[in-house]
């Protein structure tokens, strides 16, 4: 191998073309009109070859050295500068240089036509000393010497640019094992795009070796220090959408507008069925006339390509006036748009490995690294093809590395500045698509990324924050084999959570993410995982990544999913600095807030998931596990088992379109069919989340399942629930509101009938009258919620929608503790005790009307075992007992259990408490977080307690029990900041029983 | 922002490549300059002198000691804030190192009864500016209770 070195011999052998001048630069420094001060620079510029980019950098010692960059700058500055005089720059001093005092400044105005005017000729023999370059040879750009590219070479064994090597704009190939950038390389600018064809192939055959001591840079690009300069030609039209239905075996597609493509590019055309149904197809173009293109290949299956419209009979083909919308559900979505994406993945600049036996069997493809705070990288209209190194830490299509940190410790550098990379292609990629490690401040924009193993766009150490990604497609995200996967996560289903490569995984919430589509991804969309430290090179990073403020995440769509479109959860466990946990992931409660220590309630932000579209999605269509967040005009449609399923605090859902089941509607079927088979609008857990003015339509009912508008599977927490106070507004069309669930027995996906090991809650409040008369409440259909009741039945029939509408109040009991509250036994705090409670219910005369049991919770795969409660009318009369005590003990000895929804004097109930009848009790009732309470009474019997008005008991010695006429009226509100709407809804009391 | 990196370097040499040897050099980007002192340093607000109390409208608030040494003083601004609205700028501006501002609390009597507290900018002929204040942070350089009418007892027991 023979290595040459450029020489700066003979420059006038170069072909010299006319460069930019710039000239007349002057300065002045003065007050701004919007406060502080600005440097108005003027300047002339003449360029033969038109448009220039002009750029601006100043000098603090007398122009030895040229160190600062003005970013707030405006005027005629950047990209596409046309030449003239009086061209004037301004400067907004006092936005980037605070505080500074410089005698000696100089200013200077640099132009560049991209057209390297005067730069040395590869062609040229005496640009080499004689010889050019032979295949095999490792050549070398020397500092100061800048090169233009005007020959395609012979392949090279390497190529290492110390200076710069300049693209001329005509077809070129340039081959090389690798590609070392400590100068520049420049394909194209801003101002002059490359509109030839670029290939650079990347071939270097050994992925182990450690090429001349720089490591395996085999295959790669490797941007050390250097500055990467990419700018092609790409279309107008990025991707588009088809604009009529295209069948199985299809090869001519109708858009909805006339893209700028040619024959023989290649488009991918996204699925619009579920995941594992259909896949993105790469097709390639045979004829584009007008919206019409035709494809050598055939369509292998479906694709939707109409608007729909919701309709007060469903959904449409056609809009119409049938649905009204409420003054407050203006800006509710009234279309859904699944018309299949189609992306051109066709580039005029292309980095690629060949495609031969080492790509094909071992992923072994080419890869763009840029890295440390010295490089700079601007990529536009570039096809990265057969990229990343499967399995290969590092090695990705195109990767930012550490540009924003130190490698070596918690150092924070600047934030990248004019960086991007935008309208280019990662098509096919054995590692990922686009890595961004601790790297801040970069634009990743218009991109298409396309059939990738591992994640698509993939934030690394969840210090990465103000990145913007805009309008980026990703398709085709599949997991890597387990051997090739460099995280768990990238993996599949592990630890109980579906898990897996996602479109994007964004790690620290401090990004903005706009107007992107993921499809076609075997786990998420777009997975959202802020974890509580950050993670790998970039750990010792002083910031919480689950308590930074969130950033922006407005009008993304995901579909075509395995599992959620949009995943708000899930992030990987602590760093540990003692061993790498591979990428573990676990549930993790995010909270927004800028205030990352000593966190109260006051320090939490509200933030925004604005105008997403998730369908197609083989779970629900967003799970987030997060504390304030809104969702604000939102479509849904066609998801497998809900809109909106989360674990939240004071959520929000507005004015959004869900759809049960869209006309895109393939016979039913739904990926999840073996698992939980029926969908449902909204899970609010347990009410924490407020939806409130949202269209629904097409939620059927289904007996015995999830199904409806409301899944009544999430009210677990509570014997009686009155969160739909806090659901207004939504109308809903062409469905039922909720099924009335039972509890599952275990965590498998069946349900038995009331009387589990848990309960759900047995009485719904139904202020708008869902279910049945407005202000009643939606229980089982059993004589222990309805004895003595007006009984209205839920349409269609009592069993088929699983209850029944009857007069309220009911009162909820919860939380039971049998002796005494601690945590030393057998005390036990609320929620932590498992026993079997059995509840009878009697009349006046003291006969059982029905029985109400919950089994005891100790059993294994028990799920939500520790929700034991029942629901307590007026009318009746309800002994309590707990057989077969935790510890052994005949009776209880030191009651307290929760009681909800006495809110007024009126509100009473009488309730015999199992308790040992040899222990004189104190009974109270008391309220929490203030240290109010209202002592009972003792009477003398159980008759005088049932004809007390309350706040009375009568010991029943004999009998082991305690008799109660609890009453309401006297609760006290919290004296703590922290009140929260649930106790403002439950007046939330406990009742104590105590020695 | 400044940056030592090593790309700026690189145009830094090729800087003095293009001005000492051959201009084809610079190819990639060709350029001029000129020089001359840039400065942001922020001019000296001075002192200002409140009164513990104003029974009455205009409050006099003196003030010395601004100054620029570098470009001159432009002008000393006067800013103000309640216990119950954000600091702003009043509106009265100075060109002196020294001076007295009259200053009447906006809106009607009694309304705007209350605490004030006023904060000096300085500003330089180059429009560099001393920290302004924002929000509800900070008593400033001083505060006067505002009564009008009332004696300083009278708003001694109003406190």
């Amino acid at each position: 191998m023979k290595t040459l070195l450029a020489f700066l011999l003979t420059l006038a052998a170069s072909a010299v073309m006319a460069a930019p001048v710039v000239s007349n630069v002057q300065f002045a420094q003065q007050p701004s009109e919007t406060g502080g001060s600005e440097v108005v620079v003027t300047y002339d510029l003449a360029s033969p070859q038109g448009d220039c980019e002009v750029s601006l950098e100043v000098s603090a010692d007398g122009g030895a050295t040229f160190t600062i960059i003005p970013e707030s700058v405006g005027g005629d500055i950047g990209a596409a500068i046309s030449p003239g005089t009086g061209k004037e720059i301004v400067w907004d001093i006092s936005q980037d240089l605070p505080g500074i005092h410089l005698p000696n400044a100089v200013v200077r105005v640099l132009a560049d036509d991209g057209s390297c005017a005067g730069c040395l000729l590869w062609s040229d023999p005496a640009t080499w000393g004689g010889t050019k370059p032979q295949a095999g040879d490792v050549v070398t750009i020397g500092h100061a010497m800048n090169v233009l590219l005007d020959e395609s070479p012979p392949d090279l064994n390497g190529l290492m640019i110390e200076g710069s090597l300049v693209f001329d704009d005509q077809d070129l190939e340039l081959t090389a094992d690798w590609i070392m950038l400590h100068g520049t390389l420049q394909i194209g600018t801003e101002a002059h795009p490359f509109t030839h064809s670029a290939v650079l192939t990347l071939t270097g055959d050994n992925p182990d070796a450690n090429i001349m001591g720089m490591g395996t840079v085999n295959r790669g690009i490797m941007v050390m220090g250097g500055t990467l300069s990419l700018h092609g030609a790409p279309p107008e039209v990025l991707w588009t959408k088809i604009g009529a239905h295209a069948n199985a075996g299809a090869s001519t597609f109708d858009l909805i507008e006339t893209p700028d493509w040619s024959s023989g590019d290649q488009i991918a055309i996204a699925p619009t069925d579920f995941y594992g149904v259909s896949e993105t197809e790469r097709l390639t173009l045979t004829a584009v006339a007008g919206q019409q293109i035709t494809t050598a290949e055939t369509l292998a299956t479906f694709r939707w390509g109409l608007l729909q419209y919701p309709t007060a009979t469903g959904m449409s083909l056609t809009p119409d006036e049938s649905i009204v919308l409420t003054p407050e559900m203006a800006g509710t979505p009234m279309v859904l748009d699944q018309r299949a994406v189609v992306a051109n993945l066709t580039r005029n600049i292309v980095i690629q490995a060949p495609d031969d036996t080492l790509w094909q069997n071992s992923g072994y493809g080419v890869h763009v690294m840029v890295m440390g705070p010295t490089s700079f990288a601007t990529v536009d209209g570039v096809e990265f093809r057969r990229a990343g190194q499967a399995g290969r830490l590092g090695r990705y299509p195109y990767h930012q590395h550490l540009r924003s940190y130190s490698g070596s410790g918690p150092s924070m550098l600047a934030d990248l500045s004019g960086e991007y990379i935008r309208r280019s292609v990662v098509n096919q990629s054995a590692n990922r698509g686009l890595v961004i490690h601790g790297t801040n401040g970069l634009l990743v924009e218009d991109n298409i990324v396309f059939d990738v193993l591992g994640h698509g766009v993939f934030t690394e150490d969840a210090v990465e924050r103000r990145n913007t990604f805009d309008g980026n497609v990703v398709l085709k995200v599949r997991n890597p084999t387990p051997a090739n996967a460099l995280r768990i996560h990238e993996r599949n289903d592990l630890f109980g959570l579906a898990t897996g490569s996602s479109g994007f995984w964004i790690s620290n919430p401090d990004n903005v993410l706009t107007n992107n589509i993921a499809a076609d991804c075997q786990a998420f969309g777009y997975w959202l995982a802020f974890p509580p430290t950050p993670q790998g090179l970039c750990n010792e990073v002083a910031v919480v990544p689950n308590r930074v403020t969130f950033g922006v995440f407005d009008d993304n769509t995901a579909h075509t999913t395995r599992n959620e479109g949009i995943m708000l959860d899930g992030p990987e466990v602590a760093f540990d600095p003692g061993s790498d946990h591979g990428g573990l992931v676990q549930q993790l409660q995010y909270w927004s807030t800028d205030s990352p220590s000593g966190i109260g309630f006051t320090a939490i932000e509200r933030f925004h998931l604005n105008r997403y579209q998730v369908w197609k999605c083989g779970n629900s269509g967003i799970w987030d596990r997060a504390t304030v967040p809104t969702n604000t005009e939102c479509v849904s449609a066609d998801n497998c088992q809900r809109f909106f399923a989360g674990s939240g605090i004071d959520g929000i859902i507005q004015r959004c379109l869900v759809v049960g089941t869209s006309l895109n509607d393939s016979g039913g079927f739904r990926p999840n069919d073996a698992g939980d088979p029926t969908i449902s609008a909204f899970a609010t857990y347990h009410s924490t989340f407020d939806i409130q003015h949202n269209l629904a339509l097409n939620f059927p009912l289904v007996t015995g399942k999830r199904s409806g508008v409301f899944a009544t599977d999430d009210y677990y927490t509570r014997a009686v629930e009155k969160g739909t106070t806090r659901n207004i507004g939504n109308v809903v069309y062409n469905s039922h509101p909720g099924y009335k669930l039972t509890a599952r027995f275990s965590n498998q996906f069946s349900y038995q009938e009331f009387a589990s090991w848990y309960t759900l809650a047995s009485a719904l409040w139904d202020p708008d009258g869902q279910w049945g008369p407005a202000g009643q409440w939606f229980v089982y259909n059993t004589p222990f919620l309805i004895h003595g009741l007006t009984v209205t039945e839920v349409a269609p029939t009592p069993a088929e929608s699983g209850g029944v509408s009857v007069p309220g109040p009911f009162y909820g009991f919860h939380g039971f503790v049998l002796h005494g509250q601690g945590g030393t036994p057998p005390q036990n705090m609320d929620f932590d005790d498992l026993m079997a409670i059995e509840v009878r219910r009697l009349d006046l005369d003291m006969n059982e009307v029905a029985t109400w049991r919950v089994g005891a919770g100790d059993q294994p795969g028990m799920f939500l075992q520790h929700m034991r409660d029942f629901a307590a009318h007026p009318t009746g009369l309800y002994e309590l007992d707990f057989p077969g005590d935790p510890f052994g003990i005949t009776h209880p000895t030191n009651v307290r259990m929760t009681v909800e929804n006495l809110m007024t004097e009126d509100d009473t109930v009488v309730v015999g408490v199992q308790f040992d009848g040899s222990i004189d009790p104190n009974v109270y009732l008391r309220y929490p977080g203030n240290g109010a309470f209202t002592v009972y009474s003792e009477v003398a019997s159980l008759e005088a307690v049932i004809e007390s008005v309350g706040e009375t008991y009568w010991r029943d010695t004999t009998g082991n029990r305690v008799w109660v006429r609890l009453r309401g009226g006297t609760w006290v509100p919290p004296q703590s900041s922290d009140v929260t709407n649930d106790d403002l809804l439950y007046h939330t009391t406990f009742l104590h029983i105590a020695p | 922002m400044i940056r030592s990196s090593f790309p700026l370097l690189r145009l830094a040499l090729w800087g003095l490549v293009a001005s000492s040897a051959v201009a084809a050099l610079a190819a990639v980007g060709s350029g001029d300059s000129a020089a001359g002192p840039l400065e942001t340093l922020a001019p000296e607000p001075g002192t200002l002198t409140t009164p513990p109390s104003a029974p009455a409208s205009p409050i006099l608030l003196p003030y010395s000691g601004a100054a620029d040494p570098l470009t001159g003083l432009g002008a000393v601004e006067l800013w103000f804030r309640t216990d119950s609205q954000p600091w702003t700028y009043s509106g009265l501006f100075l060109t002196g190192g020294g001076g007295q501002f009259a200053f009447t609390p906006p809106g009607s009597e009694p309304a705007n009864h209350g605490m004030y507290y006023f904060e000096l900018v300085a500003v330089d002929l180059l429009g560099n500016r001393s920290a302004e204040p924002s929000g509800m942070a900070g008593t400033g350089d001083g505060a006067v209770s505002f009564a009008a009418g009332a004696s300083v007892a009278d708003w001694s027991v109003l406190e």
